[in-house]
């Protein structure tokens, strides 16, 4: 990996690869690559789902290869696309500007895309290895880890206790949250890689874990059997009183079909998801009132987001800084809480503030139902005859970090049964390491993998990216059932995106750091010409310069020359060949006319461009491809011309300009007001001359200067308004090459309209009304 | 030696007896090269081996057309006198009808300014910073040819240096010395940057345009403010109307000399320290090296200190034409500045309005802009501030020294009779700096502390 690392790369680079194609046949050509560290939502993801890949394909309207690219490490995407607490939102950098990209929203709409699709039938992976392996429990974690020795070759058995897979999924998450046929389907696409299914059958019950070695002649067994176990609350007077229900046997048996309300004033102890599930399951039910009692802050509840909102919505009351201290009972049913209030004290071991009860603060809670939802654990006690399984002193079971290896040689632990009640997307982690682990297991007979295994954990240092500019945007909101239909049903609260909805959101994406290999070009070359690696050409493919376009299909490559053939499928499905690698709409640097002034590394928004040793001691400037969004603001305001962008260099521009008919116009215009060009020609006939760029700030006074000189009559110049510029400072650009250009006319005696400026707002849609309805044509809008 | 230097007498017209036979590979030019000594790809003896040897007799296949600063080093010592300049300019005319085309810098706007001026119909208004107090006339003896300063000084804006200074300090001197030159409203640009990109065509179009104005403005004397527009009058000119011209042409350092020696003009007292960049124009290609060395001089306090390379020896700005500017530019600016500023003087003083745009734009991207660091300032505001009863400092043509109060207080200053307040309303009035919060100046300073 690191035989190619090349001190010339910015600092932020960490490792350098190359990208092989073997162009007609001939060995290949090594070219060099540049690896970089993922981007921040792709570090925050336990799991390391591809966010930005995904993200970035969703906006280019490719869903299909969105949702492949989230398999490769989260095989349950719809389901995590709704209950998932997104950390990667957390540690998005559309979040310092404005809001975080709805990543959460955008793989549920892509995975539902695909569920309302009915997929063609799944083909197994071929099973290449004898060895068998038991999965216990059918949640995420379990399903993760069946999922991928499936797809190294393994057989493999998953166990649930109940009648129903998915764990968790399925007995504490309730119906409006997760609706049950997601879950069916979702581990059904996982059955259908040929895992097998036995219910009904609890593994330390009905089963000893040494009779799936010896009896059944499994090779090794995973235990992901969650935390089921509730833990309890001791309240003074609250054994056997009726009234007073766990929490999580409550979402069981109402996510199983009893859905009897055993009281009008519901309180929920607890501040984790279960405990609002519970209250908002309660609702539903057809409670009068439901508060939740939670014994720190709103800031310390572990429940967070959009789920604690949408509770209130509901009319879930909040009391923070409480506690139960008592239960008042009449005729053996409770009547009332008696409570008591707290101050935060020092921190506990948990790094919470551990709450403290402030003496005399009693006071009552009227209520007949009670929801306890403090927390649960595992069902260690299943295994205890089997003594050697050792557990934690949190009552888990215990597992090596890296390997989660068990004490007992073959068995591996992990999931909510080895961390505690913890997301999604964590147990989901876990499955991937441990399938690592039982297949090292199975092939070596050695407990602990090889450490080469594990790759340090990236840390996102040194990556920032400055997004000074980036335009302001809303997140798009899902659309979500009416708070008034919501309290008698069950049906799923949010709605999901639509389509336009969804790939505008994912164009909100900034991009930052690589594109991390997206690999469509491996994909999609029939030939196979193309492979992306790391350090060799066997190696497992790693971080890779693509670019995906934003809309438009098609397919682009980093530029490196005329170096073979790329075939590929268009979105329409028809089969193309490119004969050499595409450019992409990137901006790059002659380095021998760059006189390292560095004005385009502090003009780019995108944090693309960097100085870097040149020649004679004079910096040079270096984009990185993968930041760049080819605007060519930059190479406005290049002095020498060093910088140039794909389809809009200099002479590409000067090239339109050549022989202009006599006396006609020119309109340069950002390729978001494109539609202005194409307007006029119709309305006003072969007098136009279009001149389409990324961004209205590419043009300079030089372009405006030469149109004129190749005879132009008029001069338009077509932005969008500064705040709405797709690009940064881009429009604010054009303002200052405008104001330039105009003064420069003025000076040369030119009449000033025959230079216009014109802002037209972010929507083609408007424009065009704009235009049409604007009967006066462009001498209105003569700014 | 001396039969030797007669044989290769500049021969003129075609590239094929411009004397650039008369080389003996000796590499002199390459070793002095300012180029060169920063790019070792860059070889004038190359080149010329591979002219004389036929491979290219008019030079265009060169790799190397268009890198030439055309400063003269070479010629200066050449033991044989080959005109390089010279062979270079012939060589770009011919390649101009091949369609090869200069990398102009700033995308080619300068250019695209010099073609629309060669349309006879313009009606400038590029007066606009004449003040009231600025004595001029309608026809005299006396013109001042201004040049492309208007332009430069909208197009250079964000550089900071308020190039329209140059020419307003340059009528008030001649005003000192008694003279209300004449203005045209519908001067052209000289010419200078076309000719020497091998746009004959054009130029031409421009020195007809000149010239017919300055004839009929009567003028006998004509001043310019500018090395290049001198070198272009004087020279040029004369040889495309292949006769004397009808009028004298004068650098102001010239005309100013002249009337200091006749005691016409005097200068007050100006404690600074200063070195003086030869522009190549009026240096080498003129042969002016003392009239602004004697200005300079008869200003009390100022102390003239010379950098090493200096007079016929001096090295050029690093770029020429709106050309060619890139790494090699910066670098030879880098190497110049710093020359300047071990002299240990305050201020950087050029005579040619491009050098200080060149110079200017590395100052950013060197450092040079803090305070303490040596400054930049043109022959003209230099002087104009020592003219013995002026008030306020002209135009601030770039910060001078804090010890200065008057550059403190100029840009801000309120009196009206000074030059700082001429056209109040123009883009370069202040320091860009102050001006314009995204300005290249902002941009090229914070990318220095970057680095």
């Amino acid at each position: 990996m690191g035989d190619t690392t090349s001190e010339e790369w910015p600092r932020w680079i960490t490792s350098g690869g190359r990208l092989s194609i073997s162009p007609g046949g001939r060995p290949d050509v090594q070219l060099p690559i540049q690896a970089v560290e993922a981007s921040p939502c792709t570090l925050a993801c336990p799991a390391g789902v591809n966010v930005k890949g995904y993200v970035s394909l969703i906006g280019a309207g490719r869903f299909q290869e969105s949702l492949e690219l989230i398999r490769r490490d989260c095989p349950l995407p719809s389901i995590c696309g709704r209950i998932c607490h997104r950390p990667c939102e957390a540690a998005c950098r559309r979040g310092q500007t404005d809001h975080p990209v709805a990543i959460g929203d955008l793989k549920r709409f892509v995975a539902d895309y695909e569920l309302s699709l009915r997929r063609a039938a799944t083909v197994p992976p071929a099973r290449t290895r004898p060895e068998r392996v038991a999965v216990v429990g059918s949640g995420p974690a379990g399903l993760t880890v069946a999922s991928d020795l499936v797809h190294r070759g393994f057989g493999v058995t998953v166990f649930e206790a109940f009648s129903e897979p998915g764990g968790m999924l399925v007995q504490g998450i309730p119906e409006f949250r997760l609706p049950r046929e997601i879950i069916r389907a979702e581990v059904q696409s996982i059955l259908d890689l040929g895992v097998e299914l036995r219910t009904g059958l609890k593994i330390g019950r009905d089963v000893g874990l040494s009779e799936l070695f010896e009896s059944e002649g499994f090779g090794a067994v995973f235990l992901g059997i969650g935390a089921h176990l509730p833990r309890k609350l001791q309240i003074r007077d609250g054994e056997g009183v009726e009234g007073i229900e766990d929490g999580l046997e409550f979402m069981r048996r109402v996510n199983a079909g009893d859905r009897r309300r055993t009281g009008r004033h519901a309180v929920v102890i607890g501040g984790g998801h279960t405990a609002l599930d519970c209250a908002r399951t309660a609702l539903r039910l057809g409670v009068e009132d439901v508060q939740v009692l939670y014994r720190r802050t709103a800031q310390e509840m572990p429940a967070a987001g959009p789920e604690v909102e949408e509770a209130e919505g509901e009319g879930v009351r909040f009391n923070f800084l409480r506690s139960p201290a008592a239960v008042l009972r009449r005729g053996g049913r409770v009547i009332a809480l008696e409570c008591l209030e707290n101050t935060l004290g020092p921190l506990d071991a948990s790094g919470r503030r551990r709450p403290v009860p402030v003496l005399g603060s009693q006071y009552i809670v009227e209520t007949d139902w009670v929801l306890l939802a403090v927390g649960q654990t595992p069902e260690s006690d299943l295994f205890d005859q089997t003594a050697s399984l050792q557990l934690s002193p949190a009552g888990t079971l215990a597992a090596d970090a890296d390997s989660l290896a068990t004490s007992l040689p073959g068995v591996f632990a992990g999931g909510d049964a080895v961390t505690g009640p913890k997301s999604v997307i964590d147990a989901i982690a876990q499955g991937h390491r441990a399938a690592v682990s039982i297949e090292s297991f199975l092939d070596t007979g050695m407990r602990q993998p090889a450490s080469a295994e594990w790759e340090p954990i990236p840390q996102p240092a040194e990556f920032e990216i400055p997004h000074r500019w980036a335009q302001r945007s809303e997140r798009q909101r899902m659309p979500q059932l009416p708070v008034a239909e919501r309290q008698a049903t069950f049906r799923e609260v949010n709605l999901g995106l639509s389509q336009r909805a969804a790939m505008r959101e994912a164009q909100r994406c900034l991009r930052c750091g690589p594109c991390r290999e997206c690999s469509l070009c491996t994909s999609n070359c029939n030939k196979k010409h193309v492979r992306l690696s790391l350090g060799g050409p066997d190696a497992e493919a790693g971080t890779f310069l693509l670019r995906i376009p934003k809309e438009g299909g098609g397919l682009a490559a980093y530029r490196t020359g005329n170096l073979g053939t790329l075939h590929w499928t268009s979105r329409t499905g028809a089969t193309r060949q490119t004969s050499t690698v595409v450019h992409p709409l990137t901006c790059w640097v002659r380095g021998e006319r760059c006189r390292g002034c560095g004005i385009c590394a502090e003009t780019c928004a995108y944090g693309a461009i960097t100085l870097g040793p040149g020649a004679a001691g004079v910096a040079s400037a270096q984009v990185e491809p993968e930041l760049c969004k080819g605007c060519g603001v930059c190479m406005s305001l290049c002095p020498t011309g060093a910088i140039q962008s794909a389809g809009f260099s200099d002479w590409a521009v000067a090239g339109r300009l050549r022989r202009l008919p006599p006396n006609s116009k020119v309109v340069f215009s950002c390729r978001f007001n494109a539609a202005v060009g194409s307007f006029l020609q119709a309305r006003h006939g072969d007098g136009f001359e279009h001149v389409p760029v990324m961004c209205a700030g590419r043009i300079a006074p030089a372009q405006i200067l030469e149109a004129l000189e190749a005879g132009a009559q008029r001069v338009l110049l077509v932005r969008c308004p500064p705040r709405d510029c797709h690009y940064g400072s881009g429009s604010q650009v054009a303002q200052e090459s405008f104001d330039t250009a105009a003064e420069l006319l003025r000076l040369l005696g030119l009449e000033p309209h025959r230079l216009q400026l014109l802002t037209v707002g972010p929507e083609g849609d408007a424009l065009r009304e704009y235009l049409q309805e604007s009967s006066g044509g462009l001498e209105a809008t003569h700014v | 030696m001396s039969e030797v230097r007669q044989r290769q007498e500049p021969r003129t017209t075609d590239a094929g007896s411009l004397g650039i036979q008369a080389c003996y590979q000796c590499g002199r030019c390459t070793g002095l090269c300012p180029l060169a000594r920063v790019d070792s790809g860059y070889s004038p003896r190359r080149v010329l081996s591979r002219a004389c040897q036929g491979d290219s007799p008019d030079g265009i296949q060169s790799d190397s057309l268009w890198s030439c600063l055309t400063c003269g080093l070479c010629q200066q010592h050449c033991p044989m006198s080959v005109a390089y300049p010279e062979f270079v300019k012939q060589a770009r005319a011919s390649a101009a009808g091949h369609d090869l085309e200069p990398p102009c810098s700033h995308g080619g706007a300068l250019q695209n300014l010099m073609k629309l001026m060669t349309r006879p119909e313009l009606r400038q208004k590029r007066l606009d910073w004449v003040t009231d107090d600025l004595q001029t006339s309608r026809q005299g003896s006396h013109l001042y040819f201004v040049g492309c300063l208007p332009y430069f000084d909208v197009f250079f804006a964000k550089l900071g240096l308020g190039q329209l200074g140059i020419a307003s300090s340059t009528v008030r001197l001649l005003n000192a010395a008694g003279i209300a030159p004449v203005l045209l409203e519908r001067e052209r640009c000289c010419g200078h940057d076309l000719l020497w990109e091998g746009q004959v065509e054009d130029f031409r179009k421009l020195a007809a345009i000149n010239l017919q104005q300055i004839q009929e403005a009567g003028a006998r004397t004509v001043v310019t403010s500018c090395a290049e527009c001198a070198r272009t009058l004087k020279r040029d000119y004369a040889d495309l109307l292949g006769k004397p011209l009808p009028f004298e042409v004068k650098h102001l350092a010239e005309l100013l000399d002249e009337k200091v020696a006749a005691g016409q003009l005097s200068f007050g007292a100006l404690e600074e320290k200063v070195t003086y960049q030869d522009p190549c124009r009026l240096g080498r290609h003129l042969g002016i090296y003392d009239a602004p060395r004697r200005l300079l001089g008869s200003v009390e306090g100022l102390q003239l200190r010379e950098m090493p390379h200096s007079r016929s020896n001096a090295i050029c700005c690093g770029t020429s034409c709106w050309t060619g500017c890139d790494r090699r530019s910066r670098a030879i600016q880098r190497d110049r500045l710093s020359s300047a500023a071990a002299t240990g003087a305050e201020v950087l003083v050029t005579a040619c309005p491009k050098c200080a745009v060149h110079f200017r734009c590395s100052m950013y991207q060197e450092g040079y802009i803090e305070e303490g660091a040596v400054q930049l300032q043109d022959l003209a505001v230099l002087l104009s501030r020592a003219i013995a009863d002026e008030g306020p400092a002209p135009r601030d043509s770039s910060p001078r020294q804090p010890s200065k109060t008057s550059s403190k207080t100029a840009p801000s200053e309120g009196q009206p009779s000074g030059g700082a307040e001429a056209s109040p309303k123009k883009s370069g009035e202040e320091p860009c700096r102050r001006k314009k919060k995204t300005g290249i100046s902002e941009l090229a300073c914070s990318s220095v502390t970057a680095d």
